[in-house]
Parts: C-alpha cells; sequence; structure tokens
C-alpha cells in the first residue's frame, strides 16, 4: 500500500467519490468548486480520473444519455476498495503526522 | 431566447481531436458542463470555460492516433504492395528501372540548372552588389563589360547610395611554386573588395592590404607555395621581366567552384596605379571590372543613371551615344550580353542550362507514362482483390489510396535505384560539364529535397492514371474476371504518342547539330590551317620576336614563320561612308603561310619602305562596304595611329577571321608598327616530339622564364564550336536515353494488349491466320502512333533548332533528308521493340491457351 503515491488532486478526488458514491465529470466539478471555491477545468478532472482508474483506486461504466449532454452518454465513476483503502491509509499518515505537531503557540502567532 | 450552445468550431475541433472511446464522457461532459456555467455565471464565462478546456483536451490526441484506422490501413497497404512487388518481381524490376533512369537524369539535370542558376548568391550581400557595364551607341550599339579606373575612384565619392566599390583587374605574373615557376593570373582589387564578397580568413587578414607590397591569398595558392606551413612570402615575376618578393599577410579560403569570381592572389590597386600613371585619369579607358555593393534602399536605375551623369561631365562623347549600367552581379554567369574578363569568368550558357532541362523533363516524362502503363497492366492481374476490396466496403478513395501508396514505394524503389545510376553516371557528367560531381554532391541536403520533390511529381504524374482507372471500374465485370483495359483509350494512346513526339524531338536535334558542327568544321574558313602552331609572345620586345623568328627558321621542317599583332577594331570614315574595321598588324609571310588568296595587287614587300610604312591589303568586305572601285595602289582615308591614308597595294578574297556565327567583316592589313606583334604562326611539316624540343629551346634561349606553350591552329578553330560541339553531345545522350525509355513503353504496351489477346490470336491460328497476319494484325495500330507521334516531335524540332540556326552565316537545311533519317532511326527501333513483344502471338502454340476452354 505505501508504494501508491497520490498527487493532491487525486486525492480530492478520490475524495469526492467516496463521499459521492457513483458519480461523473461534472459533478466531481461542481463539488469541487463548491469545497473549494474556485474553477477547475474538467479534461484535468478526465485526466486525474484515467489515471486513478490505471491504478486501479477507481471504477467506471457509462451510465444514461441526457439531453443537456447532446445526447451523449455519461462516464460513472466509483472508487474501489482499493481506492477506500488508501484513501484511510493516507489519513492514518496524516494524522499521525498531524499528532506531532505542536499547537499553535506564540512563535507562529507573532509573525 | 435561443438556446445558448458552445462554440460550433470548438465543438467541432472537439470532436476531431478527440480518440473514439472519449467522446461520450469528454464531449458530453464538456457540453453539460456548459449548460451548468451559463445558469450560473453567464454565457461568456461558459463560452470562455468551454474554448479553454477544448483546449485542454487536446492531449487526448495522442491517444488518438495510437490506433487510427488510416494509419492501420497503410500499413496494409505497404504490405500488400510489397508483397505484389515480389511477386512480379522481374515486371516490377524492369518497369522500376526504367523509372529510375528517368529520375536519375531528371535529378542530375536539376542539380545541374540548380546549381548553375544559384551561381554567386553565396554571398551575403550578393542581392545588392552590381558591375558597371557600358552602353556605347557608336554606328551600332557596343555592348562593353567593363569600367575604368577613374570610374572606381570617383563614384564613391559622388555618389552616396555606393555602399562599397572596388576595382578589380588582372595581373598576369609567373609564380614561384614549390615545383617551379608558373604563369599566373594574379588580380588587382580595392579593400573594399572585402565587404563586398564574403570572405573567410583562415590566417592574418586585409588590415595591411594597401600596402602594394603585400598580397593576401587563397589557401589554394598557400598549398601550392609550401607544403608544410604557409610561407611568409611570395616571389612574382611581371611580364616585362621584374622580380620581386611580395609579403603574404593573409590567406582565405577558396571560393565555391560556382563563383563567377574566383581570385589566388589579391593585391592593391594602388600597385597597379603606381605602374600605370597614365591610365588613370581617362574616363572611358575602359580596362578593368568595376563591382558595387548599393546601400539596401537604393534604386539601381538611379544610380546608373547618375553614373552616366557624371561620365559625360567629364568626357567629350560627341556622335555617340554613351550610357552607364549596372549589372547584378548574380547575372553576370548566364549573361552573355556583356563580355567578361579581368577575372570575371562567365562559363554559363543560358541555352545549354535549357537544353539540360528540356532533356530532365522529357525523361522524366517519358519515363513517368513508362511507369503509369506499366503499372495499369500490372496491377490489371488484381481486379478480383480490388472487387473484393470494394464488396468488403472501401469505397473509390480507398483504393484509389491504396494504388497511390503503392506507387509510392515503388517510386521510392526507384528513387534508390536512380542514386545508384548517379554513382555511375555523375562521374562522366562532371568532366563533360566541367564540374566535381559525386554521388556526395547529390546527398547534399539542398538536393535530397530536389530529389525528393521530383518523387512527388513522378508519382503524382505516373500515380494518377493507373490509380483512377483501377480504383473506376465495374465492379461485377472484374470479379468474374471479364475486364480489360481497352488499347483504345483516347488517354492511353495519347500517352504513347506524346513519348514518341518526345523522342523525335531529341533524336531530330541530334541529327541537326551533328550536321551543323559537321558543316562548320568542315567548312573552308578561306585559309589552311594545317601543319600551323599557334604561339602567343610573353615578351612583345620587337627585338627579341626578330631575334626568335630566324632562329625558328633555322631548324629544320619549319618552312615559314609569321608574327601578327590579332584582330582590332577601329572606325572607318570616309565622308558618309562610316563603318567599323578590324584591322591587323601582319608581316609578310602572313598571307603565304595562311594560303589567303590575293584577288588583285600583291602581297607585301619588306624591301619597298613604301610597305612598311603606308601599305594595307584589304579583304573583299572592306572594298564593298567602302564603295571603292579599282583601289590598287591608290590612297583610302583610313586611319589609326601614325598610319594615314595608307595605300592599297593588294585585295585579299574574304576569309573567315571571325567564327562562324559572326558575319564577314571588312579587315584591314598592315605592316606598320601601330601595334606589336603578340602572336607566332609556325608552318612545318613535322611536328614530332624532337621539333618540339628544339622549337622549346629556342623559345626559352628568348624568352626564359616564360614557358613554351603552343597549339595547332586547327585545334585552336575546332575551340570556336566547343559550345557546339558540347551541345551536340549532349542532345546525344539525351536522344539515345529518350528513345530507350520510349520504347520500353512501347513494349509495355504492346506487351498488355498481346497478353490479353493472346486466346482470340489462337482462335485465329487454327483457323489459320498465318504469323505474317497476326504481326499486321497488331503493327498496324501501333505504325499509326509512331507516325503521329514523329509529325508532332519534327514539326517541333524543325520549328524551334530553325530559330536556332538562324544565328549561323552557314546552316543546314531543315528538309526532307533530315525528317527522313530521323523517321528511319525512330522507325527500326519502334519496330523492333514491337517486334520483340510480337514474337510469342506469332508462334505461340494455340493449344496452350485455348485448352482451358
Amino acid at each position: 500500500m505505501n508504494d501508491y503515491s497520490l498527487g493532491a488532486l487525486e486525492e480530492l478526488i478520490l475524495l469526492v467519490l467516496l463521499s459521492q458514491g457513483k458519480t461523473y465529470g461534472v459533478e466531481i466539478a461542481k463539488q469541487y468548486e463548491h469545497h473549494f471555491n474556485q474553477s477547475i477545468s474538467l479534461p484535468a478532472i478526465h485526466v486525474v480520473l484515467k489515471r486513478l482508474e490505471k491504478k486501479g483506486f477507481v471504477k467506471s461504466e457509462f451510465g444514461e444519455p441526457t439531453a443537456e449532454r447532446g445526447g451523449r452518454r455519461k462516464r460513472n465513476y466509483e472508487a474501489t476498495d482499493l481506492g477506500y483503502k488508501l484513501a484511510v491509509k493516507l489519513q492514518e499518515n496524516r494524522n499521525r503526522i498531524w499528532s506531532t505537531i505542536p499547537k499553535m503557540e506564540v512563535k507562529y502567532a507573532t509573525i | 431566447m435561443p438556446l445558448s450552445r458552445p462554440p460550433k468550431w470548438a465543438d467541432k475541433w472537439l470532436e476531431h481531436i478527440l480518440p473514439i472511446h472519449l467522446v461520450d464522457e469528454v464531449m458530453g461532459d464538456l457540453h453539460e458542463a456548459y449548460r451548468w456555467r451559463l445558469s450560473e455565471k453567464g454565457e461568456s464565462y461558459a463560452k470562455r470555460m468551454f474554448i479553454w478546456e477544448v483546449f485542454r483536451s487536446m492531449r487526448f490526441f495522442s491517444q488518438k492516433s495510437q490506433n487510427n484506422n488510416q494509419l492501420m490501413l497503410l500499413g496494409n497497404y505497404v504490405k500488400i504492395g510489397y508483397r505484389f512487388l515480389w511477386k512480379t518481381r522481374t515486371y516490377s524490376s524492369i518497369n522500376i528501372f526504367g523509372l529510375a533512369i528517368g529520375i536519375a537524369i531528371a535529378w542530375l539535370s536539376s542539380v545541374y540548372v540548380v546549381e548553375e542558376l544559384s551561381f554567386d548568391r553565396f554571398h551575403e550581400k550578393s542581392g545588392r552588389t552590381y558591375r558597371i557595364v557600358a552602353d556605347l551607341e557608336h554606328n551600332g550599339i557596343h555592348k562593353i563589360g567593363g569600367a575604368s579606373y577613374i570610374m572606381g575612384e570617383e563614384f564613391p565619392k559622388q555618389i552616396p547610395a555606393i555602399e562599397s566599390i572596388s576595382r578589380y583587374k588582372s595581373w598576369y605574373v609567373l609564380l614561384k611554386t614549390g615545383e617551379g615557376t608558373v604563369p599566373y593570373v594574379a588580380h588587382r582589387a580595392d579593400r573594399d573588395l572585402f565587404n563586398i564578397l564574403d570572405f573567410e580568413f583562415v590566417s592574418g587578414g586585409y588590415s595591411s592590404f594597401d600596402n602594394p607590397d603585400a598580397v593576401v591569398i587563397s589557401e589554394s595558392v598557400a598549398n601550392r607555395l609550401g607544403k608544410e606551413s604557409i610561407p611568409e612570402e611570395l616571389e612574382l615575376t611581371t611580364y616585362n621581366g621584374a622580380t620581386k618578393r611580395y609579403q603574404i599577410s593573409g590567406v582565405y579560403k577558396d571560393f565555391p567552384a560556382n563563383s563567377t569570381i574566383r581570385p589566388g592572389i589579391l593585391i592593391s590597386i594602388r600597385h597597379y596605379a603606381n605602374t600605370n600613371q597614365h591610365r588613370l585619369k581617362t574616363w572611358f579607358d575602359i580596362n578593368m571590372n568595376v563591382v558595387l555593393t548599393l546601400m539596401r534602399d537604393a534604386d539601381a536605375a538611379d544610380v546608373s543613371a547618375l553614373m552616366t551623369k557624371i561620365l559625360l561631365q567629364n568626357g567629350d562623347f560627341s556622335g555617340s551615344n554613351v550610357e552607364l549600367k549596372l549589372q547584378p552581379f548574380t547575372k553576370i554567369h548566364t549573361s552573355s550580353e556583356y563580355e567578361t574578363g579581368n577575372g570575371l569568368r562567365a562559363t554559363a550558357n543560358k541555352e545549354l542550362i535549357y537544353l539540360v532541362l528540356i532533356i530532365g523533363i522529357f525523361c522524366l516524362v517519358i519515363s513517368s507514362i513508362n511507369f503509369a502503363n506499366f503499372s495499369v497492366s500490372n496491377y490489371m492481374t488484381r481486379m478480383k482483390e480490388v472487387a473484393v476490396r470494394k464488396i468488403l466496403g472501401s469505397g473509390r478513395k480507398r483504393v484509389f489510396q491504396q494504388f497511390i501508396v503503392e506507387i509510392f514505394l515503388s517510386s521510392s524503389l526507384a528513387l534508390v535505384l536512380s542514386l545508384v545510376i548517379i554513382l555511375i553516371i555523375a562521374p562522366l557528367f562532371s568532366v563533360y560539364a566541367d564540374k566535381s560531381y559525386t554521388v556526395f554532391t547529390f546527398l547534399h541536403w539542398k538536393y535530397l529535397v530536389v530529389g525528393f520533390v521530383i518523387l512527388y511529381i513522378v508519382t503524382l504524374l505516373s500515380g494518377f492514371y493507373p490509380s483512377i482507372v483501377l480504383s473506376g471500374f465495374d465492379l461485377v465485370s472484374a470479379i468474374k474476371g471479364k475486364l480489360r483495359i481497352s488499347s483504345k483509350g483516347i488517354f492511353n494512346r495519347s500517352l504513347l504518342v506524346v513519348q514518341f513526339a518526345l523522342a523525335v524531338f531529341l533524336v531530330t536535334g541530334m541529327i541537326v547539330f551533328e550536321r551543323q558542327l559537321d558543316l562548320m568544321l568542315g567548312f573552308d574558313p578561306g585559309y589552311d590551317d594545317s601543319g600551323i602552331l599557334y604561339m602567343e609572345i610573353p615578351d612583345p620586345d620587337e627585338q627579341k620576336v626578330d631575334f626568335v623568328k630566324s632562329e625558328m627558321l633555322a631548324i629544320s621542317g619549319i618552312s615559314a614563320v609569321t608574327r601578327f599583332a590579332g584582330n582590332n577594331n577601329t572606325t572607318y570614315k570616309a565622308g558618309e561612308t562610316v563603318f567599323d574595321t578590324y584591322h591587323n598588324r601582319v608581316d609578310e609571310h602572313y598571307i603565304p603561310i595562311l594560303k589567303l588568296k590575293l584577288t588583285a595587287g600583291r602581297n607585301f614587300d619588306p624591301s619597298r619602305s613604301s610597305d612598311i610604312a603606308e601599305g594595307v591589303i584589304v579583304n573583299e568586305s572592306f572594298i564593298r562596304r567602302a564603295g571603292l572601285k579599282d583601289p590598287v595602289g591608290k590612297r583610302i582615308p583610313f586611319k589609326y595611329g601614325d598610319l594615314n591614308n595608307p595605300v592599297v597595294i593588294g585585295i585579299v578574297k574574304d576569309y573567315h577571321f571571325l567564327d562562324l556565327t559572326r558575319q564577314m567583316e571588312p579587315m584591314v592589313l598592315y605592316m606598320s608598327p601601330q601595334y606589336v606583334y603578340q602572336h607566332v604562326l609556325v608552318k612545318s611539316e613535322a611536328h614530332d616530339i624532337a621539333f618540339i624540343n628544339q622549337l622549346d629551346r629556342t623559345w626559352r634561349q628568348v624568352f626564359d622564364p616564360f614557358p613554351f606553350n603552343y597549339t595547332q591552329l586547327s585545334e585552336l578553330n575546332k575551340r570556336q564550336y566547343e559550345w557546339e560541339s558540347q551541345i551536340k553531345e549532349l542532345t546525344q545522350y539525351g536522344a539515345i536515353i529518350a528513345i530507350f525509355l520510349a520504347c520500353m513503353g512501347l513494349m509495355g504496351v504492346v506487351g498488355t494488349h498481346v497478353r490479353q489477346r493472346l486466346k482470340e490470336v489462337s482462335i485465329r491460328k487454327v483457323n489459320g491466320a498465318t504469323p505474317q497476319l497476326i504481326f499486321r494484325l497488331f503493327l498496324t495500330r501501333y505504325v499509326v502512333f509512331t507516325l503521329v507521334g514523329f509529325m508532332i516531335g519534327i514539326t517541333g524540332a524543325f520549328y524551334l533548332l530553325g530559330s536556332w540556326l538562324d544565328k549561323y552565316i552557314v546552316r543546314i537545311a531543315l528538309g526532307w533528308e533530315i525528317s527522313l533519317i530521323s523517321l528511319l532511326i525512330i522507325s527500326v527501333i519502334a519496330f523492333v521493340a514491337i517486334l520483340s513483344q510480337l514474337y510469342k502471338p506469332m508462334y505461340l502454340n494455340p493449344v496452350k491457351y485455348l485448352r482451358d476452354e
């Protein structure tokens, strides 16, 4: 598990997928903008999704076509068990490091 | 409100770049996101974002080409093409070989033409570099290729548009090299020459160029001087015998061969000024070249007009019209309008360049046509394959693509093969064209590009016809195997006719040039040049020349020696009668040695002092132009130097002292010393080594260190027609290759035709047709093609050659005789080519071809 590493955006999108369940590109973009209050380009999300899929952390299937997509099908993405485990692992690592950080004290506050 | 949509072009572009498996997802997402952003943040933001996202989607494009249908098909085409070539390897290799010859010839000729036309362009400022020339209107227009010393001195002071200017003049010296003393042509120039032309110094420089005791030399000269290191000095002997050492202040890289100006030793023009004080002030004393570079924004016409104005202010040109002009430096090479000399060498002839180009194009066209015909007949065996491909859903476009790819494959092979052919013929051509071509010349990127351009042209020329034929036939008949190429097609026929017309054109040219050259070489010029040796006098000291003459006469075998000054030009004026005449200082042996015929009067007699002082012998043309009647013994108003109103003592029959492109001109011969003797003719029966050695010893005794050089006068006369013999030779090769290629084409067409009719022939034979009947059956249709091609070719050839021949005084007639010879050559070769293909149907065993039915 430790062999896997994720980029920041990869990790965020994986988290979005875990929280949303089955979802697709535009929805992820909306979530991203909702959480971070900044815009993101869809191809960037697509590339990350493909990369995650290749690494085995997400899986995908075609969904229903809708009119606003010009009759084109969605591709729905879902985190795999492996993806879940990785997210847990990353969060644990983070927590462990976080616990060693002293409480913010005067020396930071005065800066 | 109409529904807002993403920009159409971006949408199209997106569709184009996306691989098929991503179209639904990415395009769908982008469109959905567009709607979402449209509702949240407005149209312009949504559009901007959409375009940006399309742009970002370009990264998916790389995935697209990896599993591209077209690319896979291309691979398939190449594979099938390769298999087919291998299957029909005999037939295909003949086909490819024929094309390779065409490509090789076209390549060779285009390299030659490119090289000739790119002459002198390698100098950075060549585009605004010019040479001063003059047009003098005085009894006709004289084009003078040169300028004077003072022009190079004054023009840069008075004309601000001149950036740099340099005089350039030859200086004949003897150069002491590691292997003895040799005659050498050095050049005098101004310091500005180094700014006009791109000199690259390997050592030293031109900083001390203005010192008249210093020289700069080229690398090749440096190598001749000393093998190990560059020497510091070199020793030159001038033609008045003075020997002096000059300091070498710089060594530069030799200019490449495609340069009009290639100095080996350069010395300051001041060196000339110091020894020729009397020639520095006359404005129209034209004896050198002046080259100049104009400012970037200057107009050459304005500058030359200003030059003319300055010239007219400084000289008296009443009675004549004079105009100075600027000849573009890059035009000198191919222009024959103005003479070149004094270190400028124009070697190219436009007509020769065009001829090379024409031959190249002809050969390429003929072999491309061959290739097309060959390919069609070769591919006919694949009608079923095409039919199957079409049934499986490939459209006409795909089949067309397939054959284009295959033809490209074959022509690429031909290109490689043509390199091998060039490897063989390039050295021969180099010798012929006086160039140093090797196969590496052609591998230079510039000429590789030329090669590929030719390749593309060939593929287009020869690929379209078969591809269209093959991609367009009727499916059902093809799959039944019923289709055959009709030899009745207008297109097919006219191709054959074109080929023959081109071949006939070159063959006729070959015959005409051959005959014209024979005529000129065999033409009686009015004098006898047999057994005469020609020598140039290096030192015009009259006593030395007299001495050498008497010494030579003592050598056994020499029957006569004559000295003469050479042809010069002046104007004859007698009242209203004004014309230009040649004149030549000779001695009393000139007329007998050359066996000139005196029609009236007598030869010079040196025992009469009046003959030497004021006797002239004129030719018949002179009498005619001057309108004199019975002039012998009378004075004529001819004036040259001290020779004033001389007495005509004889009239000599017209003889061609000029080459045969020139009209017979008036000539005045005299003994009066208005010119120094510069040439010697020696008449002798024997020309063996012992004799030449004896002559050599005598010569050196007087003129040492100048080496002894001689030429047969008849050889010298032949050299006048060097250009004509070059053209003759070139057309000869061109014609042979063209005939060869055209016959290959004919054989291909006849062969295809024959193969398709084998069954018919077999039935005819069973019914009693004799070989002769079969022969006639096939032959008649090809006779027509050949004849039509012949008519077109010979008409074109006669039309063009007729105007070319017009410039000669003696010219052959273009009549039925030449047509007949050309027809004979073409028809014999065509007949053999056809017969070789008809042999099969004439003598086949009918059983063999009828058995399967």
